[in-house]
């Protein structure tokens, strides 16, 4: 990057410094999603929106690609600096704008921590619904773009359904609001196509979030279960009764076992599954639902049902479940994190594929997941120093996708496309489907400057992300799996 | 330059068979839009033919005017350009009810009516409308419009989960999909709620269902004032229920609908709540104490068909078809800015023979307006025109926003219907970028456009 933009960049941000030093840029040159990287060649630190609009509208000029960064916890590449340029870490406008309780919303900056807006309104009586599992370092403006989940999202809805209103900065430097403090403003509904843009339609500054009365009365129940298939049964079972708990959470004997070293709540280690079931709201009648969730899961062969007997062993549970991915760290030097969904129906049939797909490469996989939304997240567990262990998990990566879209899904629930998985979209979209994707995005970033190359192949350009290195399924793998799923379920 | 209405009738009949092309005078007025009617009715049987139309009318540059079940065709100013009717009437196949799943696949065309008869059966329902609605999915997409109890089971932005849609130059898009939880590219989806189809003819949508409560109740509440009311309100916003609806309405126009009476300058609250019997009964009981400690005049509970009926009468009030002596607006604001907003409306402006009927969702923010009209006012359009005007800037301050959703044609042509909205410089590079002929309902949507 020449000398003279780094000036100039320098002076709108000043006196805040520049990182521009090789290992100052070392943390930047990937996300949560560390099988692909690519250092920017500067990282700036704006504390205000006039910054933002001045290094945009510099990084426009001198047509220098830029991308924003909150706290780097994606888990799809989507704050990557692929082609270099300038990161804009956005973790200096962390500030809460406003809290207007009576009308249930809050103002904020998107640097703030998601936990923290939580935090502050917890002594009003309210909290922010979206909690991702990373809530306690992922940014609201990260969510914004990803469109995050979390457990909670199966009753209340995920990040979009909890925005009101956003201030964007255009890939031009143009500012721009869309929606508002209230629902259904007249026009298009450019803050639902916004959320979830991962990062490619511009620079957001500002977001008015709804914020949620606490419920009345929480229960939350753990049911142990000697297969992940009766699980899965299970979970079935509860949707189709008709009954929508808080949240839904399912973890494998492995997971279990990586949360019960890290926090000694006394799950049996031999429980093959266990389903994380929360019920919130009203008190009364909340104990009616609970029995039959109890009798669900009595029916689909459970071992046990456990009912959290106060706010103490409630959060030690949420801690085991949110911590998950941290514990499966300790069990390996490195785990892939997928997200593909399937209709929660079809759980039973993906958790079988997800075994086969293990023995086939010889890998472990553990899933912890929200079983409720049929979110899958299998964490394919390697070693980045085995490079020929790196090309299985690649494989074994396609392959859980190939199967998620089998069985009627899709790629991704919450964590997003970014680099990661941008040459799967021809698995679920045609050639003219993404074509007008792409349109879009030039409606708001002609120049291709904002985060480019990212969840849609550009035409004609193709640099490949971790899961495929072409862009065509593997129809081998995809035919092999499916011969395999045809001989367990003969054996079953 | 534009093809006879012989010619043209002759291209849709060859696209679509003579059955389903029509071009004689009592086909073509019940597909009028105010007084301007098309030159041709088509009527397509399946998405490929929509597009293959699409592609036709892009190409000889004629106005066409998507129709699902003609229910809100009022809304907006009249097409500029109106050439084709495109009745979506034939689109009405289930495509997929996943019972399991709870969602819903089915071409737009289908009346949410239908949708209720398959899914109650299993208890479920779309809780976008009500139970005997005729409007279609694809225009209850078009326009945004969701159920009165959208405060508890979300709006069409919450519901909606996939569409397929037929755009102007010729493509057929696929975008979401059925399951309940996707971040899978862009989210398209969006882009077509409430756009009265300006870029783009949905011919399939996907939705989320809910469960049928077990029990439903609805507390309807007279008060003094609507100060009282509004109050009452409040607190039962602020306290831990979980009402489906909170909503005021006045005491005109809605005094014989209500179990309960009221007297001119009253208003009545209503609060609506389901679940399971024991979470009824608790919000039914905390809601009549709260509204007894704001000096509530009578209380009265309604549960079955009464129910029913009053839930169906707020719905079709909401979504009225138009009449001439009426003016309809829709006032959105931040829900503290609620009594501000009915204030507002309720000065009586010159132009106003009667007292206004109004009805306002106090958790949403949305309030409904009817003011009948004097036909007799001097220089009606500028009386409006200014009142709007006032309406705007007044509101504007607190975040909010009118929209006139119906007026005789000599207003609705000329006023400003939808009002500036942020972002028009975005919407009109979208709106030449998807809809480069200007084929799509011509002059109908925000912004002109
Ligand atoms: C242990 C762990 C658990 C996780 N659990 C969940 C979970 O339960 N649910 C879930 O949904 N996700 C989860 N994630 C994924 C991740 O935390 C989310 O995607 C989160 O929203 C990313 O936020 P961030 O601030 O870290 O964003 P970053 O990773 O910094 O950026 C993500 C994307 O947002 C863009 N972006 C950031 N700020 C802005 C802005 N101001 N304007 C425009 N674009 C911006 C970036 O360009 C990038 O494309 C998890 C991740 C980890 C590591």
């Amino acid at each position: 990057m020449e000398q003279s933009v780094l000036q100039e960049l320098a002076a709108i941000v000043a006196p805040q410094p520049l990182l521009t030093q090789p290992e100052e840029l070392l943390v930047y040159e990937c996300d949560g999603h560390t099988l692909d990287k690519a250092p920017p060649d500067v990282v700036v630190f704006p504390t205000n929106t006039e910054q933002v609009i001045a290094i945009v509208k510099l990084a426009s000029r001198h047509g220098v690609p830029f991308v924003a960064r909150g706290a780097g916890t994606g888990l799809s590449g989507g704050a990557l600096a692929l082609e270099g340029g300038i990161v804009i870490e956005m973790c200096r406008m962390n500030k809460i704008l406003e809290i207007d309780y009576g009308n249930q919303r809050a103002v904020v900056q998107p640097g703030l921590v998601n936990l923290h807006l939580s935090l502050a309104v917890a002594d009003g009586g309210f909290y922010y619904a979206p909690d991702p599992s990373s809530q306690g370092s992922c940014t609201i403006g990260g969510n914004v773009a990803e469109n995050s989940g979390g457990p909670h999202t199966l009753k209340y809805g995920v990040t979009t359904n909890h925005v009101l209103g956003l201030e964007v900065v255009l890939p031009n430097g143009d500012l721009v609001h869309f929606g508002g403090a209230i629902l259904d403003t007249p026009g298009y509904d450019l803050t639902g196509l916004f959320v979830g843009s991962e990062g490619t339609f511009g620079i957001v500054t500002s977001v008015t979030v709804r914020i949620m009365r606490k419920p009345q009365a929480v229960k939350t129940l753990l049911a142990f279960f000697e297969t992940v298939e009766a699980a899965s049964n299970a979970v079935s079972g509860i949707i189709s009764a008709g009954i929508i708990p808080a949240a839904l959470e399912m973890m494998d004997n492995l997971t279990i076992q990586a949360v019960e070293a890290a926090i000694q709540a006394g799950l049996p280690l031999d429980a093959g599954a266990l389903l994380l079931i929360e019920l919130d709201g009203i008190e009364d009648g909340m104990e009616a639902d609970a029995q039959r969730i109890s009798d669900i899961c009595q029916q689909n062969d459970c071992q046990n049902v456990r009912v959290a007997q106060d706010d103490a062993e409630r959060a030690l549970l949420w801690k085991g479940r949110k911590e998950a991915f941290g514990a499966i760290g300790r069990l390996t030097p490195n785990y892939y994190t997928h997200d593909g969904v399937i209709p929660r129906t079809r759980l039973p049939e993906a958790l079988t594929r997800l075994q086969l797909i293990s023995h086939r490469y010889g890998l472990r996989i553990a899933n912890v997941f929200h079983a409720g939304d049929g979110n899958l997240h299998p964490l394919v567990l390697y070693d980045e120093r085995d490079s020929e262990e790196v090309e299985r998990v690649l494989k074994a990566g396609h392959d859980i996708l190939q199967a998620c879209v089998d069985l009627g899904g899709v790629l991704s629930g919450e964590h997003g496309i970014g680099l990661e998985k941008k040459n799967c979209m021809s698995w679920l979209f045609s050639e003219a489907d993404l074509d007008v994707m792409r349109r879009v995005r030039e409606v708001f970033n002609p120049q291709e400057l904002c985060n480019p190359n990212k969840v849609i192949p550009l035409r004609g350009r193709c640099r490949c992300g971790a899961v495929t290195h072409d862009d065509t399924p593997d129809h081998e793998t995809h035919e092999a799996v499916a011969a395999a799923m045809q001989d367990a379920h003969v054996h079953a | 330059m534009t093809p006879s209405p012989t010619a043209l009738h002759n291209r849709l009949t060859a696209l679509f068979g003579a059955e389903n092309a029509w071009m004689d005078e009592p086909a073509t007025a019940g597909y009028a839009v105010a007084s301007r009617r098309p030159a041709v009715v088509a009527a397509p049987c399946t998405a490929e033919q929509v597009t293959a139309f699409l592609e036709l009318a892009s190409r000889e540059k004629l106005g066409v005017v998507p129709w699902g079940r003609g229910t809100q065709m009022h809304l907006g100013p009249p097409p500029a350009e109106y050439d084709v009717a495109l009745s979506l009437k034939h689109l009405t196949r289930v495509l997929e009810y996943d019972s399991a799943n709870l969602t819903l696949t089915a071409e737009a065309g289908l009346a949410l009516r239908e949708v209720y008869r398959l899914t109650i059966p299993g208890r479920q329902f779309l809780p976008l409308g009500y139970p005997g609605s005729e409007a279609s999915l694809g225009g209850l997409l078009a326009t945004n419009t969701s159920g009165v109890k959208r405060l508890r089971y979300g709006g069409m932005r919450d519901l909606l989960l996939g569409i397929r849609v037929a755009l102007p130059e010729g493509e057929l898009l696929r975008y979401g999909g059925r399951v309940v939880k996707n971040v899978a590219g862009y989210d398209m989806c969006k882009l077509y709620i409430g756009s009265l189809g300006a870029f783009g003819v949905v011919t399939e949508v996907t939705f989320r269902l809910a469960m049928l409560p077990e029990d439903e109740r609805l507390l309807a509440v007279a008060f003094p004032t609507l100060a009282q009311g509004m109050a009452a309100a409040t607190a039962v916003r602020s306290a831990a229920l979980l009402p489906s609806t909170v909503a005021l309405v006045s005491s005109a126009g809605w005094a014989d609908s209500l179990p309960v009476s009221l007297q001119p300058g009253q208003a009545a609250l209503l609060v609506h709540v389901d679940g399971s019997h024991e979470s009824v009964q608790r919000q039914i009981a905390e809601g009549e104490a709260i509204c007894t400690s704001h000096e509530a005049v009578e209380a009265a509970t309604l549960s079955g068909e009464a129910l029913l009926t009053m839930w169906e009468r707020q719905e079709v009030w909401r979504t009225s078809s138009p009449d001439p002596a009426l003016l309809q607006v829709r006032v959105g604001v931040p829900p503290s800015s609620v009594e501000t907003a009915l204030g507002l409306l309720d000065e009586a402006p010159g132009f106003c023979r009667g007292p206004v009927r109004w009805l306002a969702d106090a958790g949403i923010g949305s309030v409904t307006a009817r003011l009948p009209l004097d036909a007799q006012a001097d220089d009606l359009v500028a009386q409006v025109q200014a009142w709007l005007g006032g309406i705007r800037a007044r509101l504007d301050d607190r975040q909010g926003f009118a929209v006139v959703e119906s007026a005789p044609e000599i207003l609705i042509t000329q006023l400003d219907v939808w009002g500036t909205s942020s972002g028009a410089g975005l919407l009109k590079r979208y709106k030449s970028r998807f809809d480069p002929q200007g084929a799509l309902n011509r002059g109908r949507y925000v912004g002109g456009l």
